[in-house]
């Protein structure tokens, strides 16, 4: 018999992420408060909340299945919109990211590809019991074209948060160890030779990775928002100088600081406490999110809760590891924090999907 | 092909697989890995990354100390700061530099293109575009007018709402009130260069510090400078100022209390001036000249003239192009202090060493009379006197008196090269005395060494005759012979000649007094000096050199000096060394007159007749 929805619903998860999302407006709050171009962000970013919050609810609502029956769709469709962002996207930061939507303001295509291609790597190892190697070539195959366009952009980020979801879903989706075994093997070769040349990223892309290898080198240049951001996270010390109060976030030393180094605001503002409560809030986060993966009654909603659980985990790591010197610095948002309406919106549906997969652990299967 | 086809059974092994082990220790790693990295940057190295940012954001704008003030021994103000007031610029304040120039033109009534020049170049630095400037020195201040004139302040002042950015402030600005007087003495002061500032970084000074140039502004610029107050501001990423933090007051300088007796030193710098003028008539082009009075009791210098010299208010506001090259193509050179730079042959006032060495070492007795035929064979060279004549048979204390060459070239003989340089070495020839102002020549005594060095050949013995009259290669200073007149007076000790006398913090309390250092007590004999005083004492009797050069009722002693030059093709070099009064001398006096022509008794004899008349306040007779 099924229970009520009320009864079914993963309320850890939603509730979490909307209490992260909320926080993260205080934090931007703060992050602008001496920056007048940015004054309206935290309320911008309430309203791109209020929407996720409803995208997260229709989601939920959806039966995941049906996302597999328009993976195809969904694929074609995102290749369209990378598209027209290498052809006609203006510049923002040096990087072809943005689409136009005139009054709306922009859109960032490549914050859905990931949730789409989440789906579509999930289709194509579902389909099979067996996940040989034609199903193994044509998903990397698959997702190479989106993700090179990403690249492109450049968006470093992203395209390293897409492999991480292919990796973990490659793991769960290969019936053979060793098919994962050569898939792991050939992908550190490529990495090694993107990392040690410049034939695919640009010299600033690769200082800036390698950076965090060489914390003291160049600190007027590449190391400079680096040197800055530990600085900021660190001299929080254990209380942190208190909301509004953080010098390095409110004098400007630290750069992006309502978008990818938000932590920096956290760590210095609100110290080590604030700082393992945010962790901690994420833990809750994921704790919810592998819920899905354990009630995940078939193939598809397995490797599609993994690959979501991977993307939250991946942007959380290496985003809060970038800003402590420990990861490299790759320009991905902080989940639920960072401002952005295309990142927020992607994540709150992502999280949606997750809800409907839990919530269905009870249905018969036919 | 539908998902719910699949059999439940492959997702739960896939579920409880080692897979899922795998990727939730995976997570929870990750997790960890933060946290502990958390841990190590906010609790362990915490108080470093906190330091780190009160670093990045506090700054300081220097306000610089009124420099020290100098007295005389009396206490008589010579060198002083005035407050003056500028007019400053904080670059990080303005939003639009060019429409600001124009009205800072208009308020100051100075043209834009000077004030475009001072704002993109000073301390030595030169920017191309105000966003270099504002970029490198965003809080300057920079100074774009100074001595602002009341007109100039009244309509800044009215005009101050539209000026942001512009400051009107006052500084302190170096001032000698007696204007080219002890120029020499003083020294100048002018803005730190890029190459000085590196030096002294790390003794606390800033890139927009005024420091001692010259003279004791540089050699005690330690003392004088005091210590820069100081705005504290906190300022952003970029270097902008975000909130001013209170200031820090400067302290004032030291003040130094000079051994120099200001009227001494007035009287003397226009017994040159005037002397100088008048046989600079004579020869139809301008002359150069010094004056050192030493208080031969502790060797503080009471009076020390240098001419030509320079005023050094020329300075403080950043000296003109025209008037630094003025100084600099002037044949003369204003800026060199001959009283302790220039060195030539001492001519005869030298043979108060000679004398009183041959005396002190026994080679002649005292009241030793010798034949004086005019010349002398030493060591095969005959030596004619410079003078026509011998005196015949003549005792030491005439000889002197006379400046008989004849006489000191047998000195020389009988002394020897050994003995004769033991001697001018220790009456501080040949070497620095180490006097508080920068740039002492030591002089020369010529050693083996230095002839075959210079001249390709050995000192030859003949040399110790000349060199006892003070002639040929020997060098010394004004200030060399002065203090060696000082130790002749005071019995035979040598002082190190010394500016300051003490020194005096802000409130006047006295923070250090020197103990007048004896450099050493030279070798020689009381009786020695008694014989060379007694000469001195009859230069201006009849058949002294300095005959009708007396002043009534003030008796003093005397040398005169004269010494070819270019061979004995260019005019005469002329000396005279004294001490007055003769009893008890209050100082002696080095005047040294540069190829002026003539004799030290015409030259320069009258000169310290002047100054010892004027001084004790005898009229000459004339």
């Amino acid at each position: 018999m099924e229970r009520p929805w009320y009864r079914r619903f993963n309320w850890l998860l939603a509730v979490s992420v909307i209490g992260l999302s909320l926080f993260g407006v205080l934090i931007i709050h703060s992050a602008n408060l001496h920056n007048l171009d940015a004054s309206s962000e935290w309320r911008k970013q309430l309203v791109y909340i209020a929407i996720g919050t409803g995208a997260m609810a229709w989601f939920a609502s959806v039966d995941y299945r049906r996302w597999r029956r328009w993976a195809l769709h969904l694929y074609i469709a995102n290749l369209v919109m990378l598209g027209i962002v290498m052809a006609s996207g203006h510049a923002a930061l040096g990087a072809q990211r943005w689409i136009s939507l005139g009054p709306l303001g922009t859109f960032q295509p490549s914050e859905p590809a990931k949730l789409i291609l989440a789906i579509v790597i999930a289709s194509l190892l579902a389909s099979s019991t067996a996940s040989g190697p034609r199903d193994f070539a044509l998903t990397v195959l698959a997702v190479a074209l989106p993700a090179g366009l990403i690249l492109k952009q450049p968006d470093l980020g992203t395209t390293l948060v897409i492999l991480a979801m292919l990796s973990a879903q490659l793991f769960f989706g290969l019936t053979k160890p060793w098919y994962f075994a050569v898939y792991a093997a050939g992908s550190a070769a490529v990495a090694a030779f993107v990392v040690g040349t410049n034939v695919i990223l640009k010299p600033f892309q690769r200082s800036r990775l390698l950076i965090f290898l060489h914390p003291n080198s160049d600190l007027r240049g590449a190391g400079w928002n680096l040197n800055q951001s530990k600085i900021a996270v660190g001299s929080g010390e254990l209380f942190g100088k208190g909301l509004n109060h953080g010098t390095q976030t409110q004098l400007d030393f630290v750069p992006e600081h309502s978008r990818d180094f938000i932590f920096t605001v956290v760590g210095e503002e609100l110290g080590y406490l604030g700082s393992l409560g945010l962790v901690t809030m994420y833990g809750l986060v994921l704790f919810g999110a592998l819920r899905a993966v354990f009630a995940a009654r078939d193939r598809f909603a397995l490797l599609l809760s993994v690959g979501i659980v991977t993307m939250l985990a991946f942007h959380v790591t290496v985003n809060i590891g970038m800003t402590v010197g420990i990861m490299p610095i790759t320009g991905i948002p902080l989940p639920f924090m960072s401002y952005g309406g295309s990142a927020i919106i992607t994540d709150f549906a992502a999280i949606g999907l997750l809800l409907n997969i839990s919530m269905q652990r009870d249905k018969l299967v036919f | 092909m539908s998902a719910s086809a699949e059999p439940r059974r492959t997702v739960l092994s896939l579920r409880s697989g080692w897979k899922l082990q795998l990727f939730v220790a995976a997570l929870a790693l990750a997790l960890i890995v933060l946290i502990a990295r958390l841990t190590q940057i906010q609790i362990v190295e915490g108080p470093k990354y906190a330091s780190a940012a009160r670093a990045n954001q506090i700054r300081r704008i220097p306000v610089a100390a009124p420099r020290g003030r100098i007295y005389d021994r009396d206490g008589t103000l010579l060198v002083r700061s005035r407050p003056a007031f500028v007019c400053a610029l904080v670059p990080s304040e303005v939003r639009d530099p060019a429409a600001m120039m124009r009205l800072l033109s208009k308020t100051l009534d100075l043209p834009e293109a000077l004030l475009w020049q001072r704002l993109l170049n000073h301390h030595g630095v030169h920017y191309k575009t105000f966003d270099e400037v504002a970029t490198y020195e965003p809080y300057g201040p920079i100074i774009l007018a100074s001595e602002l004139t009341t007109a100039q302040m009244a309509r800044l002042a009215e005009a101050q709402a539209e000026l942001t950015g512009i400051d009107l402030e006052a500084q302190p600005v170096r001032d000698y009130p007696y204007a080219r007087a002890g120029s020499h003495i003083f020294g100048f002061v002018g803005q730190i260069t890029e190459e000085e500032y590196r030096e002294r970084k790390n003794l606390g000074y800033s890139p927009n510090d005024v420091i001692g140039k010259d003279g004791l502004e540089e050699h005690y610029d330690d003392l004088l400078r005091g210590t820069p107050g100081g705005e504290q501001i906190e300022v952003d990423s970029q270097g902008r100022l975000v909130r001013r933090l209170g200031p820090v007051d400067p302290i004032p300088g030291h003040s130094l209390i000079l051994s120099i007796d200001w009227r001494l030193q007035q009287i003397a710098e226009r017994a040159v001036n005037d002397e100088l003028a008048a046989w600079g008539r004579v020869h139809g082009r301008a002359l150069a000249g010094a004056v050192v009075a030493i208080d031969p009791h502790d060797g503080g210098v009471m009076a020390m003239v240098s001419f030509p010299n320079f005023n050094p208010n020329d300075f403080t506001n950043g000296i003109k192009e025209s008037t630094f090259k003025r100084y600099l193509d002037d044949p003369l050179k204003p800026l060199y202090n001959r009283a302790i730079e220039a060195a030539t042959a001492t001519g005869s006032t030298f043979k108060m060493v000679t004398g009183s060495a041959a005396i002190s070492s026994g080679v002649i007795g005292k009241d030793q009379v010798l034949y004086d035929s005019g010349s002398w064979a030493c060591h095969g060279e005959t030596f004619t006197d410079i003078a026509a004549g011998g005196l015949g048979s003549v005792d030491f204390i005439h000889a002197l008196a006379a400046s008989s060459d004849g006489y000191f070239y047998q000195l020389g003989d009988r002394l020897g090269h050994e003995r004769l340089r033991y001697y001018a070495l220790q009456y501080g020839l040949g070497s620095k005395l180490g006097i508080d102002i920068p740039g002492e020549y030591p002089g020369n005594w010529p050693t083996n060494a230095w002839t075959m060095k210079t001249y390709g050949v050995p000192l030859q013995p003949a040399d110790v005759c000349q060199l006892a009259i003070g002639q040929g290669a020997m060098q010394a200073t004004p200030l060399q012979m002065a203090n060696v007149a000082a130790t002749v007076v005071n019995g035979g000790t040598l002082y190190r000649p010394h500016l300051v006398a003490a020194i005096r913090d802000a409130t006047g309390k006295v923070v250090k007094r020197f103990d007048n250092p004896v450099i050493r007590h030279v070798a020689v004999t009381d009786e020695a000096l008694r014989e060379v005083r007694a000469g001195m004492d009859r230069v201006t009797d009849p058949g002294g050199t300095a005959y009708g050069l007396a002043v009534p009722g003030l008796p003093f002693g005397g040398k005169t000096g004269t010494v070819e030059t270019d061979g004995g093709r260019g005019p005469n070099t002329t000396w005279f060394i004294a001490y007055a009064p003769s009893t008890n001398p209050k100082f002696t006096l080095a005047v040294f007159m540069e190829r002026t022509g003539g004799y030290g008794a015409e030259v320069a004899a009258p000169v310290a007749q002047r100054i010892i008349a004027e001084y004790f306040k005898k009229k000459l007779g004339q």
